[in-house]
């Protein structure tokens, strides 16, 4: 028989797994969540009729869908047509599409808000649009978005549990099978519901900080 | 691959297989529907009580539901479901898919709804409290019949926003097998082996339901302006 004390090392070991790869999932797909929805929102803000329709259309699809659907269509649907993905990848990328249809709100948000002046004034003092919009208005628009982005990062570190359910080794899926092979089930979800408040809760303060300095 | 025939083959599937998934689809949206309205139902209920306790003025109540309000919103609904349905079954309570589902989504739910009705307390100008006390009302009666109603308005549009997201959540429900959209596709894709087809269907209903809930929403949006405009 194994110690108590081997077995708590044995689950710290496997939590500790899980929680790696929840930040390597959430990092990962925040940054390819932000840099899409970016595009998309320039693109939507500023591109003709036709970019507008096509990213107005992708955003309502995929904010409308349960991540847990996307999930599926992209391990279980597209490895029947012949598309295999490996549950890691699976969840950074269908993390990843319907981040980009929030955040490009988000952002076109932060777009619509400024001051139609400041493009103006740009274009004025002599640079080009593309640079008006890399020096002048992205950053503005940025920095306004950035209280819902955080709010938006919270709610995606949640929604990686959800990749458990196509076998993404991270913390719930790795609760799941310590709960089976132990039996102390109670204890080991209140953890896991314990590590997730571990890292949503700075988050969350942090939004609050920059919602009261944008306040002001 | 991506040739005119191959894309015929693929829509040719579903006038084969539709007449068998339809039935089950349909009974597995209304279960999908009767999650969704029964957490609404209890994450408003839950979220009236908990703004209450946060706006009200003992401190210690407050500072209670403002600890409820973060518990629920950090902790994701499936860990939250997975903790009714097989966390607290060792201690003896021991919950069936749908009932679980419809708490542990009304729990989470119940956070977001308590910060949209503080907010929309919140806005409502002091004045009209003030006025209705000072025209007689007791403070009870200046709350429920002058500053709740218009609260109410406010809270409207991100309540219904609440009802979809909680339909989208539904979907986890077929994680402890409710025999909601999501269970239902995964049995069909284990019996007939078609898992791109029907998991296309399956983001086609919620997609139809959430734009269903979405006109339902306006509607009951643009009848309460009007009967702002009109009074």
């Amino acid at each position: 028989m194994e110690s108590d004390i081997e077995k708590y090392v044995h689950y710290v070991t496997v939590m500790t797994e899980g929680l790696y790869y929840c930040l390597v999932i959430t990092a990962v797909s925040f940054v390819c969540s932000v840099l899409f929805g970016t595009l998309f929102a320039v693109l939507r803000h500023y591109g003709n009729r036709l970019s507008r329709l096509l990213i107005g259309g992708y955003v309502e699809v995929f904010r409308a869908m349960p991540p847990l659907t996307i999930f599926f269509i992209l391990y279980f649907g597209l490895a029947h047509a012949g598309l295999h993905f490996s549950p890691l990848s699976a969840a950074i990328t269908g993390l990843s599409m319907i981040g980009a249809a929030y955040c490009c709100e988000i952002i076109r948000s932060g777009l619509v808000a400024l001051k139609k002046g400041d493009r103006e004034a740009a274009l004025a003092a002599g640079l080009t649009p593309n640079q008006a919009l890399r020096f002048i208005i992205l950053p503005q628009a940025l920095r306004t978005s950035l209280p819902s982005l955080g709010t938006y990062l919270i709610g995606l570190i949640k929604d990686t549990s959800i990749a458990s359910a196509i076998a993404a080794p991270e913390i719930l899926f790795r609760a799941r099978n310590l709960a089976s092979e132990s039996f102390e089930t109670t204890a080991i979800y209140l953890v896991v519901a314990l590590v997730y408040l571990v890292i949503t809760i700075p988050i969350a303060v942090g939004v609050g900080y920059l919602e009261k300095k944008a306040g002001r | 691959m991506w040739s005119e025939n191959a894309l015929v083959a693929f829509f040719s599937v579903y006038s084969e297989y539709m007449d068998r998934w339809l039935p089950a689809l349909a009974s597995a949206s209304g279960t999908a529907l009767t999650i969704t309205i029964g957490s609404f139902a209890v994450a408003c209920v839950l979220g009236l009580v908990v703004a209450g306790l946060r706006l009200s003025h003992s401190k210690l109540l407050s500072r209670l539901a403002v600890i409820y309000i973060e518990l629920f919103r950090s902790i994701p609904t499936l860990v939250l479901l997975f903790m009714l349905y097989y966390g607290i079954a060792p201690l003896g309570i021991v919950f069936d898919p749908i009932p679980a589902a419809i708490l542990a989504l009304g729990m989470a739910g119940s956070a977001h709804m308590a910060e949209i009705l503080r907010a929309g307390v919140q806005a409502i100008p002091k004045g009209q409290r003030e006025a209705a006390l000072t025209v007689g009302l007791t403070p009870l009666q200046s709350f429920r019949l002058i500053v709740f109603p218009q609260a109410l308005r406010i809270s409207l549009p991100p309540s219904i926003n609440m009802l979809i997201v909680l339909l989208k959540d539904s979907s986890l429900a077929s994680l402890i097998s409710a025999p909601e959209i999501m269970q239902s596709a995964k049995q069909i894709m284990s019996r007939d082996y078609m898992p791109l087809h029907i998991l296309l269907v399956a983001g086609l209903i919620y997609l139809v339901l959430g734009l269903l809930l979405s006109l339902l929403a306006n509607l009951v949006e643009r009848r309460f302006a009007a009967n702002r405009s009109g009074r």
